[in-house]
This record gives C-alpha cells, sequence and structure tokens, in this order.
C-alpha cells in the first residue's frame, strides 16, 4: 500500500495525497480482521450443554436396552428347569455319543430274529 | 428444579433473532465504531462500544422491547456510552486525557518506513484530534467506510449540502494544520 509522502512544513498535501494519507490512516486503525459478534461464544456455550443432554439421554436409553436384553437372555434358563447347563451334561468321549447308556434307563436286550440265530450259530463252532 | 426445554416455536423465534442480530452487527458494527472512534480517537476503545452496544440491542430484544430503526438506536446508544466512556476516562487517567496517551509506543528498533509511518500517523492524529467530533465523524465514514455524500448524510440524519460543507472545511482545515510547523498547541 503506498502511503503520502512524507508531510513537510510549507507545504500543503495535494488533494490526492490528503485522501490517500487519511484513506490509509483510518483503515490501519480499523480492527482488521473485523471481529466476531459478542454473543458467538456464548451462543456456543449454550448449545454444548444441550447436544451432552442429549447424548446422555440416548446413551441411557441404549444401556437400558442393552440390560434389558442381557437381562432376558440370562433369565431364559431358569424357566425351563429339565435342562441342564453345559457344565452338567455328562461328558461323552468320542465315538459313545450314540452307545452311551442313558443313566437310569432300563436296556432291554436285542430281540434277534431266527436267521441271526443260525448265523451266530454257525460263525461259532459248538463246544465239544 | 430442571429447566423446561424450550418449546419448537421458541427456539424458532431465538435463531431468527440470533439471525438478524448477526445481520446488524455485519451491516451495522464498522459504522458504531467509526462514531466511537471519531469521539475517542483509540481503536480499541471504540471496539469495546461497538460490542457494548450490541450487547445492549440483545438485552432489549431478550426483554421484548421492539426496535422500529436499530440502526439509529445503535448509534445513539454508542454516541451515549462513548460519552460514558469519556467521563469514566478522566477519574481512571487522572489529569491526563486519554487522548495523549494513545501516543506512547513500544520501544525498540523499527524499519524505517514502518517509523516513518508512525510518525505520519501520529502527527495527523494529533491534527485530527483538535477537530471537532462532528467533523470527526464525518472524516471517519468517509475514509475508513468509503461512504459517499448520500450514505453519510443518511447515517448522521443530515442533509448532503451540510455533508458537501463539513466534509470540505474538514479537509480544508486539517490541511492547513499539516502545512503549518510542528508547533504543539498550549495545553
Amino acid at each position: 500500500m503506498r502511503l503520502a509522502p512524507p508531510l513537510s512544513t510549507g507545504e500543503a498535501p495535494p488533494p490526492d495525497d490528503l485522501d490517500a494519507l487519511l484513506q490509509a490512516y483510518f483503515r490501519a486503525e480499523m480492527p482488521q480482521p473485523w471481529p466476531a459478534p459478542p454473543l458467538v461464544r456464548a451462543a456456543e456455550a449454550s448449545v454444548k450443554p444441550k447436544r451432552a443432554r442429549t447424548v446422555g439421554r440416548s446413551r441411557m436409553a441404549l444401556a437400558a436396552s442393552v440390560a434389558i436384553l442381557v437381562g432376558g437372555t440370562l433369565s431364559l434358563p431358569l424357566h425351563t428347569s429339565n435342562q441342564k447347563t453345559p457344565e452338567q451334561m455328562p461328558r461323552m468321549l468320542p465315538g459313545e455319543a450314540t452307545h452311551r447308556p442313558i443313566a437310569g434307563a432300563v436296556v432291554q436286550p436285542k430281540v434277534r430274529s431266527a436267521e441271526q440265530r443260525l448265523d451266530a450259530n454257525e460263525a461259532t463252532p459248538p463246544r465239544k | 428444579m430442571k429447566p423446561t426445554p424450550p418449546t419448537p416455536a421458541s427456539a424458532r423465534a431465538k435463531g431468527g433473532r440470533r439471525a438478524d442480530f448477526e445481520a446488524l452487527y455485519a451491516n451495522h458494527g464498522r459504522e458504531v465504531w467509526s462514531i466511537a472512534y471519531a469521539r475517542w480517537m483509540n481503536a480499541d476503545t471504540a471496539l469495546d462500544i461497538v460490542q457494548e452496544t450490541f450487547l445492549r440491542l440483545w438485552k432489549q430484544w431478550e426483554a421484548g422491547e421492539v426496535i422500529l430503526n436499530p440502526r439509529g438506536w445503535l448509534l445513539r446508544v454508542a454516541r451515549n456510552l462513548a460519552e460514558d466512556h469519556a467521563k469514566s476516562a478522566f477519574h481512571r487517567n487522572g489529569t491526563h486525557s486519554p487522548q495523549t496517551m494513545n501516543g506512547v509506543r513500544a520501544t525498540g528498533p523499527l524499519p524505517d518506513e514502518i517509523l516513518e509511518r508512525e510518525e505520519t500517523f501520529s502527527r495527523l492524529r494529533g491534527e485530527l484530534e483538535q477537530l471537532p467530533t462532528a467533523d470527526r465523524e464525518i472524516l471517519t465514514l468517509r475514509y475508513a467506510l468509503d461512504y459517499n455524500t448520500s450514505e453519510i448524510a443518511d447515517l448522521l440524519g443530515i442533509n448532503t449540502t451540510a455533508v458537501h460543507m463539513r466534509l470540505s472545511r474538514a479537509r480544508q482545515r486539517l490541511a492547513e494544520r499539516l502545512q503549518a510547523p510542528d508547533v504543539k498547541p498550549a495545553s
């Protein structure tokens, strides 16, 4: 920005120089950049608590939903008394899943047909 | 007791009021600054007066007051605040007028060009302080905001002929004082 030449005694500054000098002076005095309105910070401060309350309510609602869901899931086994928990179920070895007799159950002998008895007799020779 | 949340209608009203407030500040904030600066010849003081003026406007709105001419209201309040500031400044600064304290500059080496510029501005400021406040208002509006004669007349509530005459007189008086030797006026 060009300024008017330095002022010297005995010479009146020409109108153009005086205009330029006055313009440069007043523009230098004006705040740059122009500051924000006085209520900006107050408005932002008033907005933040509202957002915090909204977020807090959402989180509480989510927490309540999760608590109801978990509580309901955990309370389901209590309503079914015959079922055993996995810890209470007997441990099975591989291959025994289909042949292990159920505790307390009466095992009925297999009833073989006549053909099965003949096959069994042929397989085992009679004792002398 | 928990405060009741604002109703949607009141929230919208406040949002609209906020937008109006910011628009007024953008359109007239510098005008208020010019009026305050013309009275006080101090940029920081003028800015304080601007902030206080607009805060009072907001409080008026919050109180339910209806201001038909916000621009005129702002300028009137700014002038009153500038006068009140001058009265209180006398008690703060003692016998020294605040204007004389504006010339205090930070010590330290400065580039020659900046130093010369500061000296020129300092002398110009001293000459401006000798002018009437009304003339300074016109000069500030003309050279800080590039307002034409009609805009200045509308803002100050005077006719354009009066603006022409006062502007011409102020410039002539200023040119004469800058032409004169550097003689400090007797206090």
